[in-house]
Order: C-alpha cells, then sequence, then structure tokens
C-alpha cells in the first residue's frame, strides 16, 4: 500500500510541473498590455514603464517562470496588483463558499442517486427504471443556467422560500446560509445525481449478472442485503472516478451557478480577475485549483484500492 | 468619474450607466414625508474592484455607490444639471491664474472614529493619492496637483502645476472621498478593510464578494440625515438573478438596468424606474493613422451608412436618445449651424466612390450579448451601403488594450456622463505629440482642435470657452475620428416604496436623503 501511495506522489510531480508551466504560459500570451492596463486611465508613458517594472515583466518569461514557480513551492501565489491583497489570502477568502456547494452538492446527489440508481438496477427496465431514466435524461438535458434560473423563479420569486441571491456565512447565520446555498446547491447536484444515477445502474445491472450473486440469492439472503452488502462495492467504481473528477472539478468553483446566484466563491473570483487582468490571481487560482483536483484524484486512486484489494496489490484489473 | 472612460466601458454595458440626480432638489417619483427608520438594499452590478474601501482604490460605479454611503466628497452634484454644490467644503474660489485653488471646509464635523475633520486630514488624503507609491486609482489627476497645504484649520490649498479650469469637476468622489487619518494611520496596509468617514453610515458588516451593510450614523453632520437605520449592498453579478432579487425583495433597488428591464419594470406596478438622461456616449471609433480608416472618405462613407435611429429602437428599445454629435443638441456647449453626418445612404455611396476602391474592415466588439447585438445591426446597416465588414469579438480587457494600443480599425466604445467638456476631452483629442495624453485613441491629430483645448482648459470666461469648444464641434462634425451612435440615459429600477433617490449620475447612488415608506 505505501509502496503505491509512493509511486503515485511521484507521477504528482511532473503533472504539477506541466500544470502550472502551462498555465503561467496561457496567462502571458493574453493579449493586451498588461502594464497599461494596471496603470489606470489616466497613465503617463512613465507610470506604465514603473508598473512593467514592479510586475517584473521587463524581464523574460522563463526567469518570471522560475521566480513564481520558487515562492509558489513555498506557499507564497504573491500580491494582486489590483486588490493588493495576498492570492493565498484571497483563495482563503473564497474557498469556503466553493466547498460548501461542493459539499452540499455532492451530497444532494449521492443522496438521489444512490436509492434509485439501485432500485433501477434491481428492477431493470421496470417502471422505476423507466421513470427514473426519463427524468435523468431530462434533467440532463436542461443546461445549469437555465435549471439555476427555473429554480429562482419557483422558489425565491414565486414562493419566496429561498433567496435569489446572496451569501452568509456559516458562522453568521447557520441556517440562513443552508439556506442561501440550498438553491444553487440543488442546481448542481440534480445534474450529478442524474450522471451518478446512470452509472451506478448499468455497473449494478453487470454486477447482479456476476454468479456470486446467484449463489447468494441461492443461499436466501435477503435481497436489501444483497444489494447493498454483495453488489453495491463492486458497481462503484465509475461512479467513484466521476466522483472524484467532479469533485476536483468543483473545487475550482461551480463556475456559472456561482455567477448567477451571486456566491463569491472560488470560480467567480476567476472570472473576475481574468476580465480584470489580474494575472497574478488567475495564475495563482488556476495552480491552486490543478494542485487540488491532481490531489483529490490521488485520494480516488487511494480509495480503489481499498474497494478493490487486487489493486493495492499490484495486480492489474483492466 | 473620469476613470469611467475606462470603467464603464461596454460591458452587459452598453447598458448604460444611471445617474442620480436629485439631491434636495432632483428626486424623481417622490411620494409621502420624510420618515426614520428602515433599509434599503442596493443591487449592484459588481464586486468592489479592489475588493477595499480605501478612496486610493475605488473606481468604478458600484465602489462610488458605497463610498458616498461611507465617506462624504468635498463637493457634490446635486441637482438635475450636475452643477456642483458645497459638501465638506462650504465654499471655493481659485487664483486669477487657474492654479492655486483654496477650500473654506465645513466646521464642526467629525469621522465615525470621533477624529475631528479638518484642513489637515484633508492635506493626508490628497497627499496618499499624490505619492506614486500608493498607486491611486486618482493618481491621473492627483498627479496634476504640484502642492496642498491647510492654511488654517479650516482652509485647503491645492497648487496645481497647470492652469485648470475643471479642477473641482474633479472633487465629487475619487480622492474627494475623505478618510480618517487616524483610522488610516491604525489600519496601515489594511485599511482598505476597515474604512472610516464622516458619511451617513458607518461600515458594520462586510461578506467579500457579497455585500457590504452600513447602519446609520447618528452624529451625521448634515441633519435631519440619514433618515435609514441601515444601507445594504449587494453584488449580483448576473442580470436576471438581480432582477430577480428585486421580484423577491432582497433588494430594492437595481443599479445599471437594461433596456429589456426598463420596459419590463415600467408595466409592474411594484416597481418604478428612475433615470438621468446623461451625455455620455456610445459610438464607433477609428484608428485614423491607420488604412483603411487613415483616409477620411473612408470615415465619412460609414458615418453616413449608419443609421443611428434604428440601433436605439431595436436594441435600446427608444430608451436612450440617437446621438448627433458631441455634444447633445440641449447641452450647454453645442453649436447650432455645424452640419454633422446622418444616415443618408446616397451620400454614403458618394463618399465610397471618393475612397476609390472597396472598403473592407475588421470592427471590434465586446462578447457580451447586447453589444453582440449593435456588432450585427450596424454591420447589416454598413453591408447595405457596399462595405465588407467582419465582426472581430473579444473581452473587454481586450477591447481596451486594443484601444490604448491603436491595434484597431474601427471599435466600438463608450465614455460615461461628464460634467465639463474639459474634463472628458482633453485628453481624448489632444494631439498624441503633445505627450500630454495616453488615451487619445483614435490618433486624431489637429493643431486647430489643440490650441482650442489648451486655450479652454485655462480660461474660466464661458463664452471663450464655448468659442473654443465649437472649434472642436466643428473639426470633429468634419473629420468624424468617432461615429457617434446615441447619448447614454442611465437607469435603475426601485421598489415603489423606496423614496427620494438623489439624481443617479455615472450610476451611482447616494443614500443620504433616502427614507422608505410603509
Amino acid at each position: 500500500m505505501l509502496q503505491f501511495a509512493r509511486a503515485k506522489v511521484l507521477h504528482l510531480v511532473p503533472v504539477l510541473f506541466v500544470v502550472t508551466s502551462f498555465s503561467f504560459l496561457l496567462t502571458s500570451l493574453l493579449p493586451g498590455n498588461l502594464a497599461q492596463l494596471m496603470a489606470g486611465p489616466n497613465a503617463t508613458p512613465a507610470s506604465i514603464a514603473a508598473v512593467r517594472h514592479e510586475l517584473h515583466l521587463d524581464e523574460p518569461l522563463p526567469v518570471r517562470y522560475v521566480e513564481w514557480l520558487g515562492s509558489a513551492a513555498r506557499g507564497d501565489l504573491g500580491r494582486s496588483p489590483r486588490t493588493n491583497q495576498r492570492v493565498t489570502d484571497t483563495i482563503k477568502e473564497r474557498l469556503p463558499v466553493s466547498i460548501e456547494v461542493l459539499i452540499l452538492a455532492t451530497l444532494i446527489g449521492l443522496l438521489i442517486a444512490i436509492p434509485v440508481g439501485i432500485a433501477s438496477a434491481h428492477r431493470a427496465g421496470g417502471v422505476l427504471d423507466q421513470a427514473a431514466s426519463g427524468a435523468a435524461f431530462g434533467i440532463l438535458a436542461i443546461p445549469g443556467f437555465v435549471l439555476a434560473i427555473v429554480l429562482i423563479y419557483i422558489f425565491a420569486v414565486e414562493f419566496s422560500l429561498f433567496p435569489a441571491t446572496g451569501y452568509t456565512p456559516f458562522l453568521t447565520n447557520p441556517f440562513a446560509n443552508l439556506q442561501s446555498f440550498f438553491l444553487p446547491a440543488l442546481t448542481v447536484g440534480l445534474g450529478e445525481a442524474a450522471a451518478y444515477m446512470r452509472l451506478l445502474r448499468s455497473d449494478m445491472i453487470a454486477t447482479l449478472q456476476e454468479d456470486y450473486i446467484a449463489m447468494a440469492r441461492a443461499k436466501g439472503l435477503p435481497t436489501w442485503h444483497i444489494l447493498v452488502r454483495h453488489a453495491l462495492k463492486p458497481s462503484s467504481f465509475t461512479l467513484l472516478t466521476v466522483l472524484g473528477i467532479n469533485i476536483g472539478r468543483l473545487m475550482g468553483g461551480a463556475l456559472i451557478v456561482e455567477i448567477i446566484f451571486g456566491l463569491p466563491g472560488v470560480g467567480r473570483l476567476l472570472i473576475e480577475s481574468i476580465y480584470a487582468r489580474d494575472l497574478v490571481v488567475v495564475q495563482g487560482v488556476v495552480a491552486f485549483v490543478a494542485v487540488g483536483f491532481v490531489l483529490i484524484n490521488f485520494v480516488v486512486d487511494m480509495l480503489y484500492g481499498v474497494l478493490d484489494p487486487r489493486i493495492r496489490h499490484g495486480r492489474a484489473v483492466a | 468619474m473620469r476613470s469611467r472612460v475606462l470603467g464603464i466601458l461596454v460591458t452587459a454595458a452598453l447598458v448604460v450607466v444611471a445617474a442620480c440626480g436629485g439631491g434636495p432638489s432632483g428626486q424623481q417619483n417622490v411620494t409621502g414625508q420624510p420618515k426614520s427608520g428602515g433599509s434599503v438594499a442596493f443591487g449592484l452590478r459588481s464586486d468592489l474592484s479592489g475588493a477595499s474601501l480605501d478612496p486610493l482604490r475605488l473606481f468604478s460605479d458600484s465602489d462610488g455607490s458605497v463610498a458616498y454611503g461611507i465617506y462624504d466628497p468635498l463637493l457634490n452634484r446635486l441637482g438635475n444639471k450636475g452643477d456642483l454644490s458645497p459638501w465638506l467644503a462650504d465654499s471655493w474660489e481659485p487664483s486669477s491664474d487657474l492654479k492655486t485653488w483654496t477650500f473654506h471646509l465645513h466646521k464642526g464635523i467629525t469621522f465615525q472614529d470621533g477624529t475631528p475633520f479638518n484642513a489637515e486630514a484633508v492635506v493626508l488624503n490628497f497627499q496618499r493619492h499624490m505619492d506614486p507609491r500608493n498607486k491611486s486609482l486618482s493618481l491621473g489627476n492627483a498627479s496634476l496637483i504640484d502642492t496642498v497645504s491647510a492654511t488654517d484649520d479650516s482652509t485647503f490649498v491645492a497648487k496645481l502645476k497647470t492652469p485648470w479650469v475643471d479642477f473641482p469637476q474633479t472633487l465629487t468622489a475619487g480622492y474627494a472621498f475623505i478618510a480618517s487619518p487616524a483610522a488610516i494611520k491604525q489600519y496601515g496596509d489594511d485599511y482598505g478593510k476597515h474604512p472610516v468617514g464622516t458619511g451617513p453610515f458607518a461600515l458594520k458588516d462586510w461578506v467579500p464578494g457579497d455585500h457590504v451593510t452600513a447602519t446609520k450614523n447618528k452624529n451625521y453632520w448634515k441633519q435631519p440625515y440619514p433618515y435609514l437605520d441601515s444601507v445594504t449592498w449587494r453584488f449580483i453579478p448576473d442580470q436576471d438573478s438581480k432582477y430577480a432579487a428585486l421580484k423577491a425583495g432582497q433588494i430594492d433597488v437595481l443599479q445599471v438596468a437594461t433596456a429589456d428591464q426598463v420596459v419590463k419594470a415600467e408595466k409592474d406596478s411594484k416597481l418604478k424606474v428612475s433615470k438621468y438622461e446623461g451625455n455620455g456616449g456610445t459610438f464607433v471609433m477609428f484608428n485614423t493613422q491607420a488604412p483603411p480608416f487613415n483616409d477620411p472618405n473612408a470615415r465619412l462613407a460609414l458615418s453616413y451608412a449608419t443609421n443611428r435611429q434604428e440601433i436605439t429602437h431595436q436594441i435600446g428599445r427608444d430608451r436612450y436618445p440617437p446621438a448627433v454629435g458631441i455634444f447633445p443638441p440641449g447641452s450647454d456647449w453645442f453649436s447650432t449651424g455645424i452640419t454633422e453626418p446622418k444616415f443618408d445612404l446616397d451620400k454614403a455611396k458618394q463618399y465610397l466612390q471618393a475612397y476609390g476602391k472597396p472598403l473592407s474592415f475588421k470592427f471590434n466588439i465586446v462578447t457580451d450579448p447586447i453589444t453582440r447585438q449593435y456588432g450585427q445591426v450596424l454591420q447589416a446597416q454598413w453591408q447595405k451601403a457596399g462595405m465588407n465588414v467582419e465582426l472581430n469579438q473579444m473581452d473587454q480587457p481586450t477591447l481596451i488594450g486594443a484601444a490604448l494600443g491603436h491595434q484597431f480599425q474601427a471599435q466600438i466604445f463608450q465614455y460615461g456622463d461628464w460634467f465639463d467638456p474639459d474634463y472628458q476631452f482633453f485628453t481624448t483629442w489632444i494631439s498624441p505629440s503633445t505627450r500630454l495624453t495616453v488615451t487619445n485613441y483614435t490618433l486624431y491629430s489637429n493643431t486647430a482642435v489643440d490650441a482650442a483645448l489648451i486655450k479652454a482648459r485655462a480660461t474660466s470666461d464661458a463664452s471663450t470657452r464655448k468659442q473654443a469648444y465649437a472649434v472642436l464641434q466643428q473639426a470633429l462634425a468634419q473629420d468624424q475620428p468617432y461615429v457617434w451612435l446615441h447619448y447614454n440615459t442611465s437607469y435603475m429600477i426601485l421598489n415603489s416604496k423606496v423614496q427620494n433617490l438623489p439624481t443617479i449620475y455615472s450610476s451611482v447612488s447616494k443614500p443620504f436623503q433616502m427614507w422608505v415608506s410603509s
């Protein structure tokens, strides 16, 4: 197990290097004279030169990258020239919002997907299966921004049950906090539920064909016991993989949802910074999200080992 | 705010900046008598641009709206025509050469933390903006000041590097919001998170990216204001969510409304619309030093092929007036008897013939849905005249970058409301060779215009100035470095119980005199 983990960690290094260098390079290639934009509307040639120097834009790209990487490795992502705030502080300020959407949406997704997925697989082709599949395809076909607006219209404008936009920190008022997160989490969670449900259902149908399930049935074990204890674990590989990818993605903020519901998360920070050409923040956020993404997938890889002992003993499964 | 030259530009923008007038005069749709208590929530279209409430970092209409709650400016723009009124300064006068300006400050004011407000505090605030190391967003204006001093406790003197008749026009926002020197000293670099002003409301609660709440300053120096117990500013980037929040009662004032929202709100008995017909403009500008628009015939052909009425009708739902030229006909600065190009396809074709070859070019626009409509309608109009137009879509910073770097042939652009022509047009039209500007995007160069602009800046005689600006109007009508499309009207949508919102200049709201009726 330890060896497996060590091998995975070694893989991380080149991945992170590639990701950070690409993010650095891409943001450096953006058009427009950054120094001129930063110097403001009443800039003079002299003030533009001063900004250039301060942002180290007068140095060659590789030198800037190595300097940036060096301080990033020490946990210093620099200061935004726009707000003069430390990028790490800004991310810390925004991260709880994105993490809460992530957790609540994932919970909603799994709470719907697991029972419905199991039940659909159990009686594949039955009434419940067909209804659930129809609903899932319907939800998958609706873009998130449409779903969000429809939910706002129903729950905020017509019935005034939840706020249309805005965010209350958990420590200020836990109830208002959950209220403000319900609609965004539902928007993201419904889409995920549909996807997870379909994945779990198809894997589970395959598992239920296995001989050991027939054996369990023959032994007279109750159906729920077979489904939950025997079939669920081996059927959850694809679900886990997609879950890992989704969680990694949501760490970078559920972009559309954060904009529509006015949540101050990481995704909105990234978009605002791109529009303001605040490249120091863009680089910092991209690097942070990439590292988070890679780490979460690392955890998922480790969980495969828990689910299937063959993996941690180094025997290939497929 | 001059900063809007870049600030507002074309975002969801061609949306228009609301301006607010009002004030003790100039309120719109007011019913009932002032009443103390209650609260109002404003829906702003963007987060604070510097994530800070330090006057050094105030820039956009959203920043300004929050700042007018917490701070007071030296002078204020109240009433319907945007005239300057006394505020922290009771009166002011220039020296005869327009280089030394003396301000007599109101006495007996204290900051929200108890620090006395005096000339020394104003000096310290201005010196912060003038020091380039502080990277003030007002540095452009502040760098025109040579020295500032306090001759006594209530007299503030600013000595400028050159004569500048327009200096007081800049003292209603930005560097004219005065912060408590004690708080600046106490919090240092972190001051922007702990703002203390003399304003009608004091900061209570701030969730970055979501909202700022401020409560009544019970010792406000301008009684009986404020009426409200508290004010909240919410940052809501999405237009549809902002409107839903207004309908759901989460916000009471929707700032910077689109034409479509205005049309909807006018039919809604629970809402009312506040507007300010500004003189800011939306226009197409040309690079006058690069082909094809270095040839005046090409610019005139395009101007005559542009149907401004169709634009304001189709996109602006007739909520903005079509433009004639640099000055709106109702403006004090408008000179009659100057012929400005109007829509005329025959004339367009004549100028195309004079140009002598097929006219094809790239037209830069921003990718947001509203600006794209401008692009498509204009493209269709110009193609009708026989031009070959390619739309070139980009995000806003790229468009601004293209403007500053003169990397364009024709592009759409916008500026906010201005109150004196010098303020807006000096840096736009003075020749680049004077090295007095980096924002002459079109590289327009005309020695007669240079002389007129310099003359108008250095005198306070109204008729001399008007004559000088007639030279500018005439030259621009003839040379068409810009094709003006329409003047901007600012709109805000209010819950009908919200009363006495002052006139909304530059899309900025001021809460000091507002109240809510039951």
